[in-house]
């Protein structure tokens, strides 16, 4: 198990599950019932399957009132700062990563992940995310006791995020584990992979912790254009670590490099060069 | 002479290629070739500006000034700058690195200070004779943007066993018409009714096909060009999708008059299908009436 793809042929048809209010429950269980003819093989795994630590969330557990107990765990704007969904990211991760035979053409294939998601971690993104909007948290076993239209979309948003990417980084975000592999891909030993990276430590995985810690920051390096240029994306990520900026700073900061690349070519400009541009705009930030 | 420009965008000091920079001389093009060999993308750029421009050549020469291509696909995160002081640039990318929609930009960049900046023709109106003092990395022209698309295989990453973007499927829900079954995905499923799929199926055999590609590729065919030119947001949402990049590529290479209707472009994609269809059609009827 484990070294498929969904087939061109089929993905159509898993695709509307989600849709139909017939076929929705095909989620409600602990497997997906995934038809064998919709797969195609493909050398993903090196080796054995890996197993991703699930989260000590309740979310999903089979009793009591699930809306109830994730209203008292969210009181939190910050949903992704929550340690109890996120407390395995790094570990499962970098689990994943090394056991995988991927390169980046096939890592946005969305053949790939709607496999995987269906498939041997269909329970993992059951346990890790959940459907949620504006601070409420529906069941998606409950699907058909939901008499509001609004909550049914909402169900099914999840399903189709969390459960399928489209070929988009965001997507591939949004995607539970799709985002564990993206995260380790794009940030482990930059300084081994591109020119003009320094090593600022030993530990290979030094920034996929640093990001997988604190997912705003991939999302507002890596889902800009400026998360596209090795040069930029870890001398932005130095920055913050090194001065220890908070949310509202780095934002501010990466906005400010987000503006400054219009004008000036950062990519062609050596590291040390890069990081006085920075220094300049944290300065200008005080 | 001025041309269009590339970009409108707001400089603090001239830039070559940016609309309304300068009043004669602003042209900055590039054009690229590429070709695939072994496991790598080559590309081949070339940079054109007005011949006697001797101010930017001045630059490159003294290595002041350096040119820079940009290559871009936000699909698979990379972006990668290719540098030197020719106008010619050849690189290659592996294609285990690159999947959708590649864009292709050249700049010119400051590799060194340059105090006293001001370029021939600067346009007077936004910058009348002021000189620049530009610090090292600045954009100093940007060339047009272009497009290719690239679609390896999930396991063999080569060009040569691409899928077709049109297929034909066999339909359970419907029974009376054809037609496209989702168009939110990278190949165009065509819904055939299931009862009818095997003779449909024989006709397109042989030199049926022409009745197939007249009767029900044309019609679908008309459709896609119609959306992939269509300006409304429902459609722009496919433009990361295979088939709308397949098209919009066919399209720009084969340098179809934009005036033409849907149905006119469709045919001149297919190269010219109702020749086929008359005489396939007339070539049946002659079998027919003398047995």
């Amino acid at each position: 198990m484990g070294n498929f793809i969904i087939s061109d042929n089929h993905y159509h048809r898993l695709f509307l599950y989600h849709q139909s209010d017939t076929d929705i429950k095909m989620y409600f269980g602990d497997e997906f019932e995934l038809n064998k003819k919709f797969l195609q093989k493909a050398n993903i795994f090196n080796g054995t399957l890996p197993e991703l630590k699930k989260p000590n969330v309740t979310i999903l557990s089979s009793e009591g009132d699930v809306s109830d107990k994730i209203r008292g765990l969210s009181d939190s704007n910050d949903k992704s700062t929550d340690e109890s969904e996120t407390e395995y990211d790094f570990e499962n991760a970098v689990t994943l990563y090394e056991s995988m035979n991927l390169n980046r053409v096939q890592a946005c294939d969305h053949r790939l992940w709607a496999y995987l998601c269906h498939g041997p971690f269909f329970r993992y993104i059951k346990v890790r995310t959940h459907p949620q909007k504006s601070f409420h948290h529906y069941r998606l076993e409950n699907f058909y006791d939901y008499s509001e239209e609004e909550i049914k979309k909402t169900i099914r948003n999840y399903l189709e995020r969390r459960f399928f990417t489209a070929v988009d980084p965001r997507t591939l975000r949004r995607n539970a584990v799709a985002f564990l592999w993206w995260a380790v891909e794009l940030t482990h030993t930059p300084w081994d992979r591109w020119n003009g990276i320094e090593q600022n430590s030993k530990d290979k995985y030094h920034y996929s912790k640093c990001i997988l810690k604190d997912t705003d920051i991939y999302q507002q390096i890596f889902e800009r254009t400026i998360g596209k240029e090795p040069k930029i994306a870890f001398a932005l990520l130095d920055t913050i670590i090194e001065n220890n900026l908070n949310r509202e700073q780095h934002r501010d900061l990466i906005k400010k490099v987000n503006s400054d690349v219009h004008i000036y070519h950062y990519s062609t400009l050596s590291y040390k060069n890069i990081r006085q541009k920075m220094d300049t705009l944290l300065q200008m930030e005080a | 002479m001025l041309n269009f420009g590339n970009v409108n965008k707001n400089f603090p000091y001239p830039v070559l290629g940016n609309i309304n920079d300068f009043d004669r001389d602003n042209l900055f093009a590039l054009t690229i070739r590429y070709g695939a060999q072994g496991n790598e993308y080559e590309f081949s750029c070339n940079l054109r500006y007005n011949a006697y421009r001797d101010d930017y050549e001045n630059f490159i020469k003294k290595k002041k000034v350096k040119y820079v291509i940009q290559a871009f696909n936000a699909q698979a995160f990379y972006r990668e700058y290719f540098e030197g002081f020719e106008k010619e640039i050849r690189f290659n990318i592996p294609q285990n690195l690159i999947r959708g929609t590649v864009l292709f930009t050249a700049f010119m960049v400051a590799a060194e200070e340059i105090i006293g900046f001001s370029p021939i023709g600067q346009s007077e109106e936004f910058y009348g004779d002021e000189s620049f003092d530009i610090s090292p990395g600045s954009q100093l022209a940007i060339s047009n943007t272009i497009k290719h698309t690239f679609d390896p295989n999930f396991n063999d990453q080569n060009e040569s066993n691409a899928k077709h973007i049109i297929t034909f499927v066999p339909d359970d829900n419907i029974t009376t018409h054809f037609q496209v079954l989702q168009w939110g995905q990278h190949q165009l499923q065509v819904g055939i009714p299931k009862k009818m799929f095997r003779e449909f199926s024989r006709s397109a055999e042989g030199d049926n096909k022409y009745f197939a590609h007249m009767a029900f590729y044309l019609p679908v065919l008309t459709e896609v060009i119609w959306r992939v030119e269509s300006d409304d947001v429902d459609n722009n949402q496919f433009s990361e999708l295979k088939w709308y990049r397949v098209i919009e590529q066919l399209i720009e290479t084969e340098d179809l008059d934009e005036n033409l209707d849907p149905h006119v472009k469709a045919q001149k994609l297919m190269k010219g299908p109702l020749k086929q269809y008359i005489k396939r059609l007339d070539h049946l009827m002659e079998t027919y009436i003398t047995g």
